[in-house]
């Protein structure tokens, strides 16, 4: 059995690099806080399905979704300039 | 570093998850029936086919290693869903049955007129809202709908909530995303080491793999799929786990390659089945008063679990200290969850096939035990029912297929507050009888009086 890190961290961060990881906690903790959002962006959803309408609660969504990913692409900006970090977006977390 | 991006990360999370309660409900509440499945299932395409775009981007992009273009652009480019989505919104209409339950059937009926490219005054489509119209009435004398209701509630709502969140949380449990992570480690065993390629890979079968499930959920039907997929991924995940627990650490190439079929025709089994399906379920088998809550609680459950998964997995297999180590025997208790997803379905997911959204709520009342649900017959007029006020639990009149013969006015919607009056005169049968893909006799619509 190989290490956690081998495993779990692959197709996230470039091993090439051989640049400071995050450390397993640290991108647990990532992928932990991206899940909790998904389950209270899913849990709360049905009080404005309700209210405002489908469509409109589409709409309001996916402008905080954007916000979100805005917001994201700018944070990760000055850190990655200054300490060369590499973060791979952990898009295939969302694979269903 | 990380506070500041889970914070966003948190911020994209809400957003995702309330897309992905909100699309299936949008889909399935504004289909027609026929290819309301199907629709529901191009969801799930939709997300693979976004995963395996992610992926080509990683690849372009992962080159310009000494700029901050590497992850912007990634990081950007998933704006452009957001902006698809919103425009296609800005021109789609409310869905009908929301107006319905928000006591608007005028509003409804533009929006049904819209989407079906009908005449507001065609029989076809003045039936299909009088029938969502009087539905949504007829669950109201059934309860009220509050979150207690999707528990307590009649008919049978605790027991289509159950099926709801059990069906998602059983999707995340037969592994798929272990699958996904852990199918770079055999993939390294074959020499195979670029995680790009491997991802590529994985997501173009996954793309591929769904295609099968679209073409075949309506005229298999939900369960048959939900079940033989189940029975196809149990088999792959147990050979996984036999062969990886027999042959030990010290893999061939050759021994990699072949899980690494496993690994593909387990996907193959998932992205037919239980990837889309599980999302077409849940949005179909609740009734409108409560669509909308139950129908978050249940993918909140899978949510729930994915992060279980994702979270807890590590500590499962892991060698380090805490950690269980029971390495690639996980496999068994995928394979196990599996075979129990295969005995539930059987047992608690209806077959929603083929009949409108409201049909579903009749068969719930009236279909006992889920193995029934394939021959069931939909007969009811809630029309009617309202209309003749036979009790809920009591057995529907005998004439209630029969055509109304009179010009009697059928009143629906009585909380709309403002009532107009529209006077249809019906195209002789013949001209309709082609359009319209009722089961049920249309009634004789010479001079209704349609007021709502």
């Amino acid at each position: 059995m190989r290490p956690f890190k081998d495993q779990f961290s692959t197709g996230h961060v470039d091993p090439e690099f051989g640049l400071p990881d995050l450390t397993s906690k640290e991108s647990s903790m990532v992928v932990a806080i991206l899940s909790a959002g998904t389950f209270f962006g899913a849990l709360f959803s049905a009080p404005g399905a309700d209210s405002i309408g489908r469509r409109l609660s589409l709409l309001v969504s996916a402008a905080v979704f954007s916000v979100g990913g805005i917001l994201q692409t700018c944070a990760q900006a000055l850190p990655m300039l200054m300490a060369g970090r590499y973060v791979a977006i952990g898009s295939r977390r969302w694979a269903r | 570093m990380v506070v500041s991006n889970s914070r966003t990360r948190f911020l994209a999370g809400v957003g995702v998850g309330a897309i992905s309660v909100l699309v299936p409900l949008y889909q399935s509440e504004m289909a027609p029936r026929w290819i309301r499945g199907t629709l529901v299932c191009a969801y799930q395409l939709s997300i693979t086919i976004g995963l395996l775009s992610a992926s080509i981007i990683n690849i372009i992009t992962h080159k310009m290693e000494h700029t901050s273009a590497a992850f912007r652009i990634p990081l950007g480019l998933q704006l452009s869903a957001a902006l698809i989505l919103s425009l296609g919104l800005l021109i789609l209409p409310e869905t009908p049955r929301y107006l319905v339950k928000r006591g608007r059937p005028e509003a409804a009926g533009l929006a049904l007129s819209r989407l079906r490219r009908l005449d507001i005054t065609h029989p076809a489509l003045i039936d299909e809202l009088q029938e969502i119209v009087a539905n949504h009435e007829y669950e109201l004398t059934l309860g009220p709908d509050t979150y207690w209701d999707i528990i307590r509630g009649s008919p049978h709502l605790g027991r289509r909530t159950l099926t709801g969140c059990v069906l998602q949380m059983l999707q995340q449990l037969t592994g798929i995303n272990f699958i996904m992570y852990y199918s770079t480690t055999f993939f390294r065993g074959a020499r195979v080491d670029n995680p790009y390629t491997i991802s590529l890979i994985i997501n173009i079968i996954n793309v591929v793999s769904t295609i099968p499930g679209l073409l075949v959920i309506e005229s298999w039907g939900r369960r048959k799929l939900l079940i033989v997929g189940a029975i196809g991924m149990a088999v792959c995940q147990l050979l996984i786990a036999s062969f990886t627990t027999a042959a030990g650490e010290d893999l061939e190439v050759v021994a990699q390659t072949i899980l690494i079929v496993f690994c593909a025709i387990y996907i193959f089994f998932f992205a037919a089945s239980w990837g889309p399906v599980a999302w077409v379920v849940t949005s179909e088998i609740y009734p409108l008063k409560v669509r909308a809550k139950a129908m978050s609680i249940s993918t909140a459950a899978n949510w729930l679990l994915n992060f279980a998964i994702a979270y807890g997995t590590p500590f499962m297999v892991g060698n380090d200290r805490g950690s269980a180590n029971i390495g690639p025997k996980i496999f068994f208790l995928w394979g196990a969850c599996c075979i129990v997803a295969i005995f539930f379905v059987w047992c608690m997911v209806y077959e929603t096939s083929k009949i409108s959204l409201e049909q579903i709520d009749e068969m719930y009342e009236r279909v006992d035990y889920a193995w029934n649900s394939t021959r069931f017959e939909p007969s009811w007029s809630f029309q009617q029912i309202l209309d003749e006020g036979w009790s809920p639990s009591g057995q529907p009149p005998e004439h209630e297929l029969e055509p109304t013969q009179s010009n009697s006015s059928t009143t629906v919607g009585s909380t709309a507050s403002s009532s107009s009056s529209t006077t249809v005169v019906a195209p002789p049968p013949a001209a309709f009888s082609g359009n319209s893909n009722s089961n049920k006799t249309l009634p004789h619509m010479s001079n209704v009086d349609f007021s709502y």
